[in-house]
């Protein structure tokens, strides 16, 4: 079986085992690892990870030292964080769209990250990924603070902003489906913080539950199984995730959520992936206390299907490397007892 | 509590700003917080009773609503725009010294990390609380802290983080500026940040919400 399969098998609620597992890092992490080896490493390869991400976070212009500029033409800033940076400068500071250009997606760095990917990792999982997608792509365009006032506020305005990032996002699905290889788009959007919902489950239900149930319809029309990254405590809205056709949820968190009594409650309707805290036990756990976090993942949650073991987000600089290594041994290494 | 200043706190706790405001539809063309504030001005009301019994009731109310997730950040945010656009008419009497701010609150985002939108929360709701909030903004050294301490004698510290790889400098610049100042109460807080972390370090005081962070520092000048 090849690790798409098993990674289709599991987020179709299959027992699966060596359960499927995906290990992410970032940049600061990679390169600490790699120096830890002393060699090189490969994110993909040297973890033996299910599925390959061609993401539209990537391939973008860097306009100045450390300062990149990304499709929709937002500046950020990656001199202190280099993996996701923050916005340097919001576009729309006024609530009207006159003057912005929304990108076209005829044409996209990510295209050619399709098709290398679908070269060189043939057998994996291929997801599309697309990086601050709705609510996300929308405040990176005019502030958070903006955004969110202005859903109050000026209504109108944010549905428009809205549909038109939403009407890109399609036409990114449709020609990235065009190139072939796909085997879902993941879309990324935090719509919560640590202790709630950032907007509530009103705000969202009126702006962007209707939108990502479009996207998703896009995606279900080419064939592509539906992944949804969100950070924070966003538990409430699983069900309503259910509702529009989300097939995987990451990256469950276990310091916001009571992970095995969420996945008890919605095993079935979607699947997960996630689960091993990066803000504790990653980075402050022992090594034993990795392995014991790991072990129960895949022995309680990988065992019944419907899992894809993972770090709960891309693994951090401050990552102990011994720790990712214990990990890493245990998801290569799986030996089953269930 | 007077009528107005119920008034004055009700349009706080529900975001009408001004007239004007389309927001909260159901009160949509009655008087904001901006419009009753002047009103209780000229109808002789202490600026000092209008701060501490209309508008900070009305933060107070929006604050716990927040740590109990019955209001969200749209909603916070409008309250205090509709705190600040309040305050604009009692900035005078902060000046002349009739109306006296409980305390100063010095916040920054630590150094490495430039996210925002947590401080800001905070910072909002500790001015909204009656306290002057220095914002020394994101990416903030400890030395940045501790001439803002310096040239704001008395003052307490928040220190903010959204990272598991930044919260660690907190570290370092609660002991900057306990050394440099050491009657500083200094908070923390962030996505990362526990009750665990404050314990390690040695900080003051944690709050998963903003509301904790004020009532602590109420606590402070009770």
């Amino acid at each position: 079986m090849t690790k798409k399969e098993s990674f289709i098998k599991a987020i179709t609620f299959r027992k699966c085992f060596p359960v499927p597992y995906v290990i992410r890092f970032t940049i600061e992490a990679e390169e600490r690892y790699q120096s830890f080896l002393g060699g090189t490493f490969d994110e993909i390869l040297d973890t033996g990870s299910y599925a390959v991400f061609s993401q539209t976070n990537s391939g973008w212009l860097e306009v100045r030292p450390g300062y990149f500029k990304d499709y929709f033409g937002i500046t950020w800033n990656k001199t202190k964080d280099r993996t996701l940076g923050i916005v340097d400068r919001y576009p729309i500071d006024k609530p009207s769209l006159k003057g912005f250009q929304f990108p076209s997606a005829d044409d996209l760095p990510v295209f050619k990250y399709i098709e290398r990917n679908n070269s060189c990792f043939p057998d994996h999982f291929h997801f599309l990924s697309i990086g601050f997608t709705l609510f996300e792509r929308a405040w990176s365009i005019v502030g958070m603070e903006n955004l969110m006032q202005w859903m109050l506020l000026e209504p109108e305005f944010v549905h428009d902003l809205l549909d038109n990032i939403v009407e890109y996002n399609i036409k990114l699905i449709q020609e990235s489906a065009k190139i072939g290889g796909l085997d879902g788009v993941r879309f990324g959007d935090d719509w919560a913080g640590q202790n709630g919902l950032l907007i509530g489950g009103d705000l969202w239900r009126e702006f962007i539950k209707p939108r990502l149930m479009r996207m998703c319809d896009a995606a279900k029309a080419e064939n592509l199984y539906i992944g949804q990254h969100c950070c924070g405590k966003v538990e409430s809205l699983i069900p309503d995730m259910i509702e529009v056709g989300i097939d995987v949820f990451d990256p469950f968190q276990p310091e916001v959520m009571d992970i095995y009594d969420v996945f008890k409650s919605f095993n079935g309707k979607i699947s997960f992936m996630g689960g091993l805290s990066i803000q504790k036990t990653l980075p402050y756990g022992s090594i034993k206390e990795v392995s014991d976090a790991s072990y129960k993942l895949l022995d309680e949650l990988g065992s019944q299907g419907g899992y894809i073991f993972s770090p709960s987000h891309a693994l951090t600089g401050d990552i102990p490397p011994e720790n990712i290594r214990e990990m890493i041994n245990i998801v290569r290494h799986q030996s089953k007892n269930f | 509590m007077s009528e107005i200043l119920e008034k004055i706190a009700y349009c706080v706790e529900f975001g009408k700003i001004n007239q004007q405001s389309p927001y909260p539809p159901d009160m949509k063309g009655q008087l904001g917080a901006d419009e009753l504030t002047k009103e209780a001005l000229d109808t002789g009301l202490a600026p000092e009773d209008i701060l501490k019994k209309g508008l900070v009731i009305g933060m107070e109310r929006i604050g716990i609503k927040f740590r109990e997730n019955k209001v969200f950040v749209p909603q916070v945010l409008m309250s205090a725009k509709a705190m600040s656009t309040a305050i604009e008419h009692l900035k005078p009497f902060f000046q002349s010294g009739d109306v006296k701010r409980s305390g100063i609150f010095i916040i920054g985002t630590v150094a490495g990390d430039l996210h925002d939108i947590g401080k800001n929360l905070v910072s909002m709701m500790v001015e909204g609380n009656g306290w002057e909030v220095v914002d020394l903004g994101t990416d903030v050294s400890a030395d940045k802290f501790v001439n803002a301490i310096k040239d704001n004698p008395g003052s307490h510290v928040g220190l903010s983080a959204l990272l598991t790889t930044t919260m660690i400098n907190m570290e370092h610049i609660l002991k900057e500026v306990k050394a440099a100042s050491p009657e500083t109460r200094v908070l923390i807080g962030g996505a990362p940040v526990s009750e665990d972390f404050k314990n390690k370090i040695g900080a003051d005081f944690y709050s998963p919400d903003p509301q904790g962070a004020v009532e602590y520092l109420n606590s402070l000048v009770a």
